[in-house]
């Protein structure tokens, strides 16, 4: 195997006496190849058991799943990928006990900055794709968060998806924001217990 | 039958012997750590921001009304190893335990005692990062990543207070940096790690149709949640468009082969410096496009980092290695190496 080119520093020239290797040298080494090994075949394994994907590597992957898991190492890496989707946005109301509402929908685009905005995106992105039995919990708690935040008692959850128009509606004048655009989905109402 | 096992056997040492030589020389080569370093510095200043930012809405992600709640965020955790010391802080306790964080997360920056502040900087990173799973991208991903093959590495040997104070105390050799095997591995680390993802950013695009039908970065582009610049111009030159989808998945594709060549590497990092500034500016995710051109900087050769980060500090140390050059071969080179030493450039 031909290794890579190290730029690496130039080194000096050899002396007369080369340093003797360290006792324990090799062992080491040793040690460091398997987990090297090990390690970056836990890298690929991570993105490569996404699906579809096979159950060898899947097999695989279980294997080294705690490592990953414990360095935060576990990610597909499919940004935009399989291509990309038209966003999900949550709107809500959170009613006061006095009668007063407070409406939003997050993320708000006029959050900053944008790290923080993005955050918020995040939240309904990784909301639409809640596995059926994690939905309620969910829901639940992103209304918790907003009675909390706003002392609500009832918190009322939209979801809505933001359809992504053609290169042709764009052309015919259709903007981005255009209401038509917006495909509502409520949620449910949710009773929130003062903090 | 034996003329005819002969070869294959020989073939098969041969190549054994050969894989075993390549993965000492690319694992196992001493290596300047500025590089590291730099790395260092770079990656900090990233954290340092990410976390900071965190401060803007710390009761809303990490207070006892926060968004993700216990209950959920352990039952999205339920099968996994994730640990977060935000689990361990009293309501009362949010804001010291903040300001904690950040001032690890600054002594690793500044490179202060490096190997205790760069496990505690990996250990913030993934508690902030496991108490907000639904809050993450790929920012923290690589952010993760990159803190971890730098703690593992002698990332605080050069470029840091750590050596500014070592110099000042002077000694034989204070002077120097010497290469070191484990700031190769943590470097070669970063750039198979970066590899790897791209090599998975572009397969997993390879299984949806709108990247093979050149409509995809119109989707990018005309996600409003996304944009940060209005791109949607492009509309009127859909050949454009077919041109930037295929080119970045090419791009990603060809990524972990190409930039292993010294020839190419120039033109595969400045595609990288294009996509990811594209990213940034078009669609509004400045620090993931920089912390991605942070891992292609584990690329750049040591000497061009030397010269970078020698050049705002002219007569002090020269950006070049200390020693002649060796006229010896690369295998004897890599002999040597143990023995060598390279002039600081911090």
């Amino acid at each position: 195997m031909d290794s890579p080119p190290n730029d690496d520093p130039v080194p000096e020239a050899p002396g007369p006496d080369p340093a003797p290797r360290r006792p324990g040298a090799r062992p080491l080494r040793w040690a460091v190849s398997l987990w090297l090994a090990f390690h970056v075949s836990a890298i690929i394994l991570a993105p490569a058991s996404v699906a579809p994907t096979s159950d060898l590597v899947r097999s695989a992957w279980a294997v080294c799943r705690p490592y990953l898991q414990a360095l935060y190492l576990n990610h597909g890496y499919h940004y935009f990928a399989p291509e990309p989707d038209p966003s999900t946005l949550l709107a809500f109301a959170a009613e006061r006990d006095d009668g007063t509402v407070v409406r939003g929908r997050i993320p708000d685009r006029a959050t900053r900055p944008r790290l923080l905005y993005h955050r918020h995106f995040m939240l309904t992105e990784h909301m639409a794709l809640a596995p059926p039995g994690l939905r309620e919990k969910w829901y639940g708690s992103y209304a918790a968060h907003l009675g909390h935040k706003y002392g609500a008692t009832r918190v009322s959850l939209t979801r809505q998806t933001h359809l992504l128009p053609t290169m042709e509606m764009v052309r015919r004048g259709v903007r981005l924001d255009d209401p038509a655009s917006y495909a509502e989905q409520p949620l449910g109402v949710y009773r929130c217990d003062p903090f | 039958m034996r003329p005819v096992l002969s070869p294959v056997a020989r073939y098969l040492a041969g190549l054994a012997r050969s894989l075993a030589e390549g993965w000492d020389a690319f694992w196992f080569t001493p290596a300047d750590p500025t590089p590291l370093g730099l790395l260092r510095v770079l990656t900090g200043a990233m954290l340092l921001y990410t976390h900071a930012v965190w401060g803007l809405a710390l009761d809303d992600f990490f207070g006892p009304g926060a968004w993700l709640d216990a209950e959920l965020v352990r039952a999205l955790q339920a099968d996994e190893l994730a640990y977060s010391f935000w689990w361990l802080v009293p309501p009362g306790w949010l804001w010291p335990a903040f300001a904690a964080s950040m001032a690890a997360l600054a002594l690793f920056t500044i490179g202060l005692w490096t190997r205790a502040t760069s496990l505690l900087a990996l250990v913030v990173a993934i508690s902030f990062a496991q108490r907000t799973p639904a809050a993450q991208f790929g920012l923290d991903q690589i952010n993760v990543l990159l803190t971890l093959y730098l703690a593992l590495g002698p990332s605080g040997r050069a470029l840091s207070v750590d050596r500014w104070r070592a110099r000042r105390r002077g000694g034989p050799g204070a002077d120097r940096v010497a290469p070191s095997v484990a700031a190769n591995v943590a470097r070669r680390l970063i750039q198979v790690h970066m590899c790897v993802i791209y090599f998975f950013a572009a397969t997993s695009k390879l299984q949806g149709p709108a990247w093979w039908d050149g409509t995809a970065m119109w989707r990018a582009f005309a996600n409003l949640e996304y944009q940060s610049a209005d791109m949607t111009w492009l509309a009127w030159y859909p050949r454009l468009l077919d041109l930037i989808t295929h080119a970045s998945v090419l791009w990603e594709l060809s990524f972990c082969v190409l930039v292993w060549s010294p020839r190419l590497r120039p033109l595969v990092l400045a595609g990288a410096v294009v996509l990811h500034v594209g990213i940034g500016a078009c669609l509004g995710m400045w620090t993931f496009g920089l912390i991605m051109l942070v891992g292609c900087a584990s690329f750049l050769p040591a000497g061009a980092v030397r010269q970078l980060v020698a050049a705002p500090a002219p007569g002090r140390a020269r950006a070049t290695p200390a020693g002649a050059a060796s006229p010896a071969g690369p295998r004897d080179a890599v002999a040597a190496l143990p023995r060598a030493t390279v002039r600081a450039a911090d």
